[in-house]
């Protein structure tokens, strides 16, 4: 595999959990979870390279890559863009009742 | 199937007849003490469903069964406390299925292979079975639930709570160890007469003073149980049966006060003698019956207890004190509620305890007959050729009898109702609670409602699983 | 059976395609969408059913498309899905007979419909978790299963609904993302992602790789079971969601999951000699989380949200019974599961109900209620009585298995604890049916907004009280003991599966 991406995929995953964990506005907790979630997919696809490779579609010199990461990664990116609306749905109707989109201010149900 | 899972040895029938005759003084008493006849149909109702699933845990041939119906019984008992007193009957429910929890993880243990007979067990789950019948039979450390329940159910429930539902703990510990010599038992049998008989002069409360009683009552019963032996399995009938059949009465007698004077406290009653005369025969046979006189089936029950002690001097002693303080404790009860001066308005006509007097009736005959013919029920269990009217045997509970009332005249002042108490363990019982409440509400911290605190635990606990893992 | 194969696809399919039939038969034949919904629910149900019962013999494979393992995706059922399937149809229907039958007409219902279409998908997303053979398919339908539960658990549009599902999609997110991890590096090392294929190739992955698989696949499955330290979005999302979600969300969902779980486990971690096992961390998370849902249900004033709780806990059963690794502990927690999802539909049930009646969701507003319906008021007591754990009620049982395969393997603690729930969750339930059986008196400030109505769904409720008899009397037959059991070893080795799966010939 190859070394860049390997930082890559740490370096991104390692910012989104920090993005979860430390900041405050519900946008960006979504945002720190998709920088985690293309960090795996990364991971997933750079796995799948193999050295003189070509894209898995109609391999027009030598042989194609591994298909079924990329098969996986798009319907997790389709999952995520998913969740990604969904998200911010939520978001909004949250500001709407509660004129905040500060995650540690939504404290309704606790104990 | 029958013979499978039920055995009707000589034991288990004694201790059924002991069931059915409580019962059936508990529901006559139960026609007087309940106004509404919703209430009493109720009552009667869950009695019989109470007394079915007695017979089911005594006659069980399976540990399991008599697990079963030991906590069907709790429950219907719970239900029966529940018709007067609430927050009681949640806690005797909690406590005994607490104690339910061991008896199940030991039957488990035990029953690997196949499912466990009744009967003598394998050490390494003996402690566990220990422990859950502990609860059940109120052994020294876990009888903390005792006072409150027994003291503040309604009159009948008492009755059959001291008389029949403590016996099943009782005999299942007499089966689990088979007639062994467990010396622990009988020591803590014999701390529990005397903490028993002693806790019990200080009450000011005329049932939880019962109470006591009977745990006094069941530290002799334990320590004959500890001792083993040929002769300790009729001497714990026997006395179990006695007990069963007396506290029965004391607390059918204790509920008729209640109801007459609207109040359970000794520095409120007396002069109950001229208004309640039946009631006062009645309290009078069960309490001989408890002290030991001759001529009642407690003398004959604790004549043989005192045989199967013969080589244990020590318990026997200790038995001994515990027996003049019980004397004391019925001396104090018939001085403070039925002699002395009346203190309390009285609330009815005594016409109004036709039911309640012919329930307790319903058990006096059985104890004077097995006290003039005392050789009956330890024949049948299989053990003959006692002699109980012997000298040495009256005269030493006559003895008792009487250094028990000299002590209490002596110390009449002390003992009056506003005496001090000495605190016991019954207080976990209110503790217990609170402390289920604080550890709840330090687990319900953690559910703080902040998001970033759940994303945290989640990274933190991925981290530990991938250390452990590798 | 008749084409016996498609069971499983058409479990999957016809829900999925009435959900969107739903979207054009309201737009062009609006009078009859309640008829198409009632239909829908009772084939769905129907096909589910026979999913489960083409599995109950040997395991039963679908390649689809004619691909074979190494190329393309499979649907398997054993014995093991078998029960699930079980669960996921009758827990199901339950719950769309309580969203569709009682559909009221009002402006309100009007826009309810969008939301019936998310319920047949996510009846669809458990039914592909329950048959799928594919670690791939399995998360996709996981991702299904996640998308349709946080719009359902927000559909009631309260704030409170809202910020609960907000933070169960934040926190489901996270689990899926673990999960994808995991997935990517079993791939990585294996090779593929069949589960009967990748599961005879998992010796050859290095222990390293394997540890971090095993670890993000704990974490992504357990967050979605609601097992402890991953449960808090739980009693959020279950206690606010609307009556028939929650009923939905606590019975089968989180059953769904705890199959992926156990299947993942077992063909994939199985006991290892040395270390820790995957197996001895679930069984100790499996006591935290009995502990960290009993403890908190104490001090609960809303019923919903006690209600959720519990269900924490007797997931903390199910790991326990797993985590013995004994065909008697997989027994005894599928027999649990079974039991836990027919008493807590039942009691979210008559919790939404006794709500709506009361007009407040504490259940110190319940007072009474009890005597004036009886029956139900009985089913809800003989369904606590059952998750209580008070013999001769099902619960009863299967804690009784639980207990006996923990201590079996010596696990006394374990089992003393699953003994101690029954006291701890008797101090729940009790007080709750002290309120409902008590007298008469509503408190002044219930008063107000008490209604004089019908316990909606009444019918159901009686049916689901005598489901637990009807599991009660079910143990005591000796046979279904010994199917049980059966079932448990057979779920235990991994060969079997292996085995049947890849000998099954492509048709």
């Amino acid at each position: 595999m190859i070394i860049m991406s390997f930082a890559t995929v740490a370096i991104l995953f390692s910012l989104g959990l920090f993005t979860i964990l430390v900041q405050r506005n519900a946008f960006k907790t979504v945002i720190g979870l998709t920088l985690m979630e293309s960090a795996v997919l990364l991971l997933f696809i750079s796995w799948a390279y193999i050295p003189e490779g070509w894209a898995p579609i109609l391999p027009l010199k030598g042989s194609g890559v591994d298909p079924l990461p990329h098969a996986l990664t798009l319907t997790a990116i389709v999952i995520g863009a998913c969740d990604l609306a969904l998200a911010f749905a939520f978001i909004m109707k949250l500001n709407g009742f509660e004129k905040t989109v500060d995650v540690d201010s939504f404290r309704r149900l606790k104990g | 199937m029958v013979q499978r899972y039920f055995i009707f040895t000589a034991d288990r029938r004694v201790l059924a007849l002991l069931a059915g005759i409580l019962v059936l003084a508990a529901a006559v008493y139960g026609q007087g003490y309940f106004k509404k006849t919703g209430e009493r149909r109720f009552f009667s109702g869950f009695l019989f469903l109470f007394l079915l699933t007695v017979l089911g845990a005594v006659f069980s041939a399976l540990w399991l069964g008599f697990l079963i119906f030991i906590e069907l019984s709790t429950v219907a008992l719970f239900i029966l406390i529940a018709m007067k007193e609430r927050n009681v009957a949640f806690r005797y429910l909690a406590v005994q299925l607490a104690g339910a929890a061991f008896l199940l993880a030991g039957i488990a243990g035990a029953g690997i292979k196949g499912p466990v007979l009744f009967g003598p067990v394998q050490p390494p789950f003996f402690p566990l079975l220990l422990a859950g019948l502990g609860v059940k039979s109120a052994l020294l450390g876990l009888h903390f639930w005792l006072p409150e329940a027994h003291g503040k159910s309604p009159a009948p429930v008492s009755a059959l709570l001291s008389g029949i539902a403590v016996k099943t703990g009782v005999f299942g510990l007499l089966l689990l160890t088979g007639g062994a010599y467990v010396p622990s038992l009988s020591a803590a049998g014999a701390a529990m007469a005397l903490w028993g008989a002693f806790q019990a002069l200080l009450q000011r409360d005329v049932k939880r003073l019962l109470a006591y009683s009977t745990i006094s009552q069941l530290g002799y019963i334990v320590a004959a149980l500890g001792a083993g032996g040929v002769l300790s399995v009729p001497a714990v009938l026997y006395h179990a049966v006695t007990h069963g059949l007396s506290k029965g009465m004391l607390f059918f007698c204790a509920g008729i006060l209640e109801k007459a004077y609207g109040t359970k406290d000794f520095s409120r009653l007396g002069g109950a003698a001229e208004r309640l005369p039946g009631t006062c025969i009645l309290f009078f046979i069960a309490a001989a019956s408890m002290i030991g006189l001759p001529g009642t089936a407690g003398f004959a029950s604790k004549a043989l207890l005192k045989a199967s002690l013969i080589d244990f001097p020590l318990v026997s002693a200790c038995l001994l004190v515990a027996n003049i303080g019980t004397a004391m404790v019925f001396c104090k009860m018939s001085a403070f509620a039925f002699g002395g001066v009346q203190k309390s308005r009285y609330l009815h006509s005594p016409e109004c305890f036709r039911f309640m007097n012919a329930g307790t009736a319903v058990l006096a005959p059985l104890l004077l007959f097995s006290g003039f013919f005392p050789g009956i029920l330890p024949a049948f269990l299989g053990s003959t050729g006692h002699s109980f009217y012997t000298v040495p045997k009256c005269g030493e509970s006559l003895l008792a009898a009487v250094c028990g009332v000299f002590l209490f005249l002596f110390l009449k002042k002390r003992l009056r109702a506003s005496a001090t108490r000495v605190r016991d363990i019954d207080v976990m019982s209110e503790r217990f609670p609170n402390m289920i409440g604080n550890g709840a509400r330090i687990v319900q911290r953690l559910q703080g409602g902040f998001l970033r605190g759940y994303l945290l635990t989640a990274a933190l606990t991925a981290l530990i699983l991938m250390h452990l893992f590798s | 059976m008749i084409f016996s194969g498609y069971w499983m696809l058409w479990s999957i399919l016809f829900p999925m395609t009435a959900a969107f039939v739903l979207q054009l038969m309201h737009h062009f034949a609006p009078g009859r969408t309640r008829k198409w919904l009632l239909f829908s629910a009772a084939a769905t149900a129907a096909a589910t059913l026979a999913a489960a019962a083409t599995g109950c013999g040997k395991p039963e494979v679908l390649h689809i498309g004619g691909w074979s393992a190494a190329l393309g995706i499979l649907l398997v059922t054993d014995r093991l899905s078998a029960v699930f399937l079980l669960i996921s149809a009758f827990g199901g229907a339950a719950a769309a007979w309580r969203a569709f039958c009682a559909l009221p007409e009002t402006s309100a219902g009007k826009e309810r419909w969008r939301f019936c279409g998310l319920f047949f998908i996510l009846w669809a997303a458990i039914n592909g978790i329950l048959v799928t053979g594919d670690l791939f398919n399995l998360f996709v339908f996981f991702e299904i299963l996640a998308v349709s539960t946080y719009v359902l658990v927000g559909a009631a549009m309260t704030r409170e609904s809202l910020e609960a599902g907000l933070k169960y999609l934040v926190l489901g997110t996270v689990g899926a993302l673990f999960l994808l991890l995991g997935i990517a590096l079993l791939y990585m090392g294996g090779g593929v992602l069949n589960f009967a294929l990748l599961s005879s190739v998992m010796d050859s992955i290095p222990r390293g790789a394997r540890a971090a698989a095993g670890s993000c696949i704990v974490v992504g499955l357990g967050l979605k079971m609601g097992m402890f330290p991953f449960h808090f979005w739980l009693p959020d999302a279950h206690s606010t969601a609307s009556t028939e979600v929650s009923m939905i969300l606590s019975g089968v969902v989180v059953k769904a999951s705890f199959y992926a779980l156990l299947r993942v486990t077992i063909l994939f971690f199985p006991d290892v000699r040395e270390g820790v096992s995957v197996l001895n961390v679930l069984l100790v998370l499996g006591v935290l989380s009995l502990f960290a849902g009993h403890l908190p249900a104490q001090r609960q004033a809303d019923v919903k949200r006690m209600l959720a709780w519990s269900t924490v806990a007797h997931m903390g059963y199910l790991l326990v019974g797993i985590g013995c690794a004994s065909p008697l502990g997989i027994a005894g927690a599928l027999f649990h599961a079974l039991n836990h999802a027919a008493a807590k539909i039942g009691l979210f049930l008559g919790a939404g109900s006794f709500s709506a009646l009361a007009g407040a969701g504490e259940w110190r507003s319940f007072q009474g209620l009890g005597r004036r319906f009886p029956g139900e008021s009985a089913a809800f007591a003989l369904l606590a009585g059952s998750l209580i754990g008070l013999p001769p009620l099902s619960g009863f049982w299967s804690k009784w298995m639980i207990i006996l395969a923990a201590m079996e393997k010596g696990y006394w603690a374990a089992a003393l604890a699953v003994g101690a729930g029954t006291a701890l969750s008797c101090a729940y339930y009790v007080p709750v049916l002290f309120q409902l059986f008590g007298s008469q008196q509503i408190e002044e400030s219930f008063k107000k907004n008490a209604l004089s109505g019908s316990f909606q769904s009444s019918r159901l409720m009686l049916g689901l009280g005598a489901t637990t008899v009807f599991f009660a009397l079910l143990y005591l037959v000796p046979e279904a003991r010994d199917q049980f059991l059966s079932v448990g070893s057979a779920a235990l080795s991994p060969e079997l599966y292996r085995s049947a799966v890849l000998e099954a010939l492509i048709p």
